[in-house]
């Protein structure tokens, strides 16, 4: 049989919002912020990495390679998140056409298989680790199965380590390392929650730290990235971790919520371990749409702490990457204006704005759907950057200008100015 | 006016990125290349301030590509 295999990346667009791409286009920062943050997400790598050394393997990142569909392959491993999804039905199709079989993984498959399998011969649903096996035994007795769906839950001790090996060592600096999977706090927007359920795993550290150790070995001076949704929900994994992190010599960034800024020992942690960024959703800072985000209101019980921690954090040297949403059904022209004053005010390092996005299997997009309100858009717009649901108290194209406005304000070459000499001033103060 | 020395500079970058001072050479690129991010460049910025008292254009930050561009920033400054 052959087998050639190629795990395919298909091509996604940051907007197809012709007057934010052309904002963007203006930023100061566009090109540095692309290429820092240009990594290639890790399940294409773990597939790789279950699939038996006899394979002939490739990986194609449409993002920066063509594919060439008349190629012999034996079979073909595509993912995708919603946003990619239009692009990864064609490809599907045009692999299906061929007598190709093709199989598609991903979030969005995992929440929506039903419309997946209309354009791959094989779906899976859930996470692959459990799954990809027997993936590999059905195309071995020619019998691929239409779905695939876990059959037990995954020990995270028993993920391979990710063929880092495999991608362009001069394509991706930032590279992602995974520590744990799942969240606790299933926010109304959020998948994740959806897709592992409410468990928290963890990875045994020294699998972590060999991982690490692989990727510093591959590149020079690379910037880790963990991939995970929340690397702290599990405290002295997460000190334990990152005393490790320490003897390392790398540069490296997490993902977090508020509450991190509350344990000084870790905080310190984190900054000798040569911590650059702390990723955190902080989602909106209107107290009633915070309310209704999660049941917990574990975000809304911070809301009146958000500017003291976030500066007890950027003072130790440590940047804090914002993340917001607006879109929610509080939101109105008053509330995002609110929202740059508060970005502007607290010196954030970086910010992810991102207009609220229904994604299939989310909370949200039940809500929305019930009243009416999704707008028929193509996937290929649930990219966040553009709307696609009739929000509450402003209409499309006023939330769409709020949201490029926004952006033209945070992203100014006074806002980064300003937000420099902060950090600057806050080296020298350290030193 | 302080006096410096482009080695200087280029102690301080490696000092702060953490990274060899072999590899600190004044046509590398320092995002691409040495992988410094933003923040460290600022951290740079901070610690030439201090040793030279004086302070820099924040905003030339941005024209910085590489390592000798540091330098230059400083040579305009000191002249």
């Amino acid at each position: 049989m052959n087998r050639r295999i190629a795990f395919i990346n298909p091509k996604g667009q940051q907007t197809r919002d012709p007057e934010f791409a052309r904002i963007l286009g203006t930023l100061i920062n566009s090109k540095s912020y692309r290429q820092a943050y240009s990594g290639f997400g890790l399940s294409l790598l773990i597939l790789a990495a279950l699939t038996p050394e006899d394979w002939e393997q490739e990986l194609i990142d449409e993002n920066y390679q063509e594919i060439d569909f008349d190629r012999p392959y034996g079979l073909v491993a595509v993912t995708a998140n919603t946003q990619q999804a239009t692009r990864a039905y064609r490809i599907g199709e045009e692999f299906g056409r061929r007598g190709v079989p093709a199989v598609l993984g991903g979030i969005h498959a995992t929440v929506l298989p039903e419309e997946a399998k209309d354009h791959f011969r094989s779906v899976a649903a859930g996470e692959a680790e459990d799954i990809w096996p027997r993936v590999l035994k059905d195309w071995g007795k020619n019998d691929l199965r239409p779905f695939y769906r876990p059959e037990a839950a995954v020990d995270l001790s028993a993920v391979p380590p990710p063929r880092y090996d495999l991608l362009d060592r001069e394509r991706y600096s930032t590279i992602w390392v995974q520590a744990t999977r799942g969240c606790p706090h299933d926010c109304s927007f959020c998948v994740a929650s959806k897709i592992f359920g409410k468990s928290y795993q963890v990875r045994p550290i020294d699998r972590v730290i060999r991982d690490i150790e692989t990727v510093k070995e591959l590149w020079k001076s690379p910037n880790i990235s963990f991939a995970d949704d929340n690397l702290f929900v599990k405290r002295q994994y997460a000190r334990d971790l990152i005393h490790e992190l320490r003897g390392l010599n790398i540069r490296y960034f997490v993902q977090s919520d508020i509450s991190i800024a509350e344990d000084d020992e870790l905080l310190k942690a984190l900054r000798d371990s040569n911590c650059g960024m702390i990723f955190i959703g902080f989602e909106s800072v209107t107290a009633s749409a915070l309310k209704g985000i999660n049941k917990d209101r574990s975000k809304y019980r911070y809301l009146n702490r958000y500017s003291g921690l976030i500066q007890k954090i950027q003072t130790m040297g440590i940047g804090v990457y914002g993340a917001f949403i607006i879109g929610f059904d509080q939101d109105t022209p008053e509330t995002i204006e609110r929202l740059g004053d508060f970005i502007a005010s607290n010196h954030l390092y970086a910010s992810q704005i991102t207009i609220l996005t229904p994604y299939p299997g989310s909370r949200v997009r039940e809500e929305l759907a019930a009243e009416g309100r999704l707008l028929a858009k193509d996937w290929s717009h649930y990219n966040c950057t553009e709307v696609t649901f009739l929000p509450r108290r402003l209409s499309p194209e006023q939330l769409q200008r709020a949201y490029n406005r926004l952006h033209q304000r945070v992203y100014g070459p006074e806002q980064l100015k300003r937000s420099s000499r902060y950090f600057i001033d806050i080296f020298k103060s350290l030193e | 006016m302080e006096r410096y020395s482009s080695d200087e500079i280029l102690d301080i970058i490696s000092e702060i990125s953490r990274i060899d001072r072999a590899e600190i050479t004044p046509e590398v690129l320092i995002r691409e290349e040495l992988g410094i991010d933003s923040l460290q460049a600022m951290a740079i910025v901070a610690r030439l301030e201090k040793r030279f008292s004086i302070r820099l254009d924040e905003s030339k930050l941005f024209e910085v590509a590489t390592v000798g561009d540091f330098v230059r920033l400083l040579q305009e400054k000191l002249g």
